[in-house]
């Protein structure tokens, strides 16, 4: 992997900043697919950001807080101690069980929003 | 037992109101409207709550709810587009008609967000939370119970595929 990946990489994990990201398009030696490249990431996360910004309304949080309790009130008699005491008092993972990341990343595959 | 259930409405009510800003922006994306935005959020808590048997680790709770949220925001948006049939009066809606430069940057968030809305749940709750939070992969990780690894997969994963959307566009703009 090339020096230009891997400070990209680092960007889009949020490890680099955007200036280490764009610092890359002064350098001199750049190929013209990685110009592309970068030029297209950083044009990505800007309409990402601009697509996932969101301001709750004012007092959102007081109201969410007030129905979520309303509702716990309402329920209570629905969640049973052995769930209370599962979810307080999780047991210790097994070792031994390696599961390798990608395959638990490779299952979103198949989770393709309906929209 | 009156203990235990205090402590995991207590630890329940905090995984909602700490990311409350999280499942607000899901939703969002999904609807593009605040106050339906804030309906689905507190729809999808409420149901969360009563699912919570379901839950079979902890750790995994925000990307869990995060996926209730995002399924009752399109629920909610279908409903809303049933609901809304006429086409004259959403186009006078439209910011097109008062102001043009406004309309474009309203299309390109709309259109990415049509994009967003597609990706698998997983991959669009760790876009938001790098993006719109601002974290970084071992932050995502912690979040939502998931190795950097798996993170890292997702969030690579995901700008690939909203890449595949935009490189025609881009292809334009710089023959």
């Amino acid at each position: 992997m090339s020096d230009t990946e891997e400070i990209l990489n680092a960007y889009i994990e949020g490890i680099a900043t955007r200036a280490d990201a764009q610092a890359l398009l002064r350098r001199l030696h750049l190929t013209p697919q990685e110009r592309a490249q970068v030029e297209l990431t950083l044009r990505l996360a800007d309409e990402i950001t601009t697509a996932v910004d969101a301001t709750p309304t004012a007092g959102f949080e007081t109201r969410l807080r007030q129905t979520l309790q309303a509702q716990m009130n309402q329920t209570e008699s629905q969640i049973d101690e052995s769930t209370a005491q599962r979810l307080l008092n999780p047991a210790p993972r097994a070792t031994g069980t390696l599961q390798p990341p990608d395959i638990l990343a490779a299952s979103d595959e198949d989770e393709e929003s309906e929209t | 037992m009156a203990n235990a259930l205090d402590q995991l409405r207590h630890w329940f009510e905090r995984a909602i109101l700490d990311n409350h800003r999280l499942y607000f922006s899901i939703a969002q994306q999904i609807l593009r409207n605040s106050a339906d935005a804030e309906d689905a959020v507190q729809t999808a808590a409420c149901k969360a709550w009563t699912r919570l048997p379901e839950l079979t680790d902890r750790d995994a709770i925000v990307g869990w709810v995060a996926t209730i949220v995002r399924r009752a925001a399109i629920d909610l948006y279908r409903s809303r587009r049933e609901q809304t049939s006429d086409d004259a009066t959403l186009r006078l809606l439209s910011p097109a008609i008062h102001d043009p430069p406004r309309a474009e940057q309203a299309d390109d968030r709309a259109a990415m967000q049509a994009l967003i809305a597609r990706l698998p749940d997983a991959q669009a709750t760790v876009l938001t939370l790098r993006f719109y939070e601002g974290l970084d992969a071992p932050a995502i990780a912690r979040r939502l119970g998931l190795t950097d690894n798996a993170v890292r997969v997702r969030i690579h994963r995901a700008l690939e595929r909203l890449a595949q959307y935009l490189e025609p566009q881009q292809e334009e703009a710089n023959p």
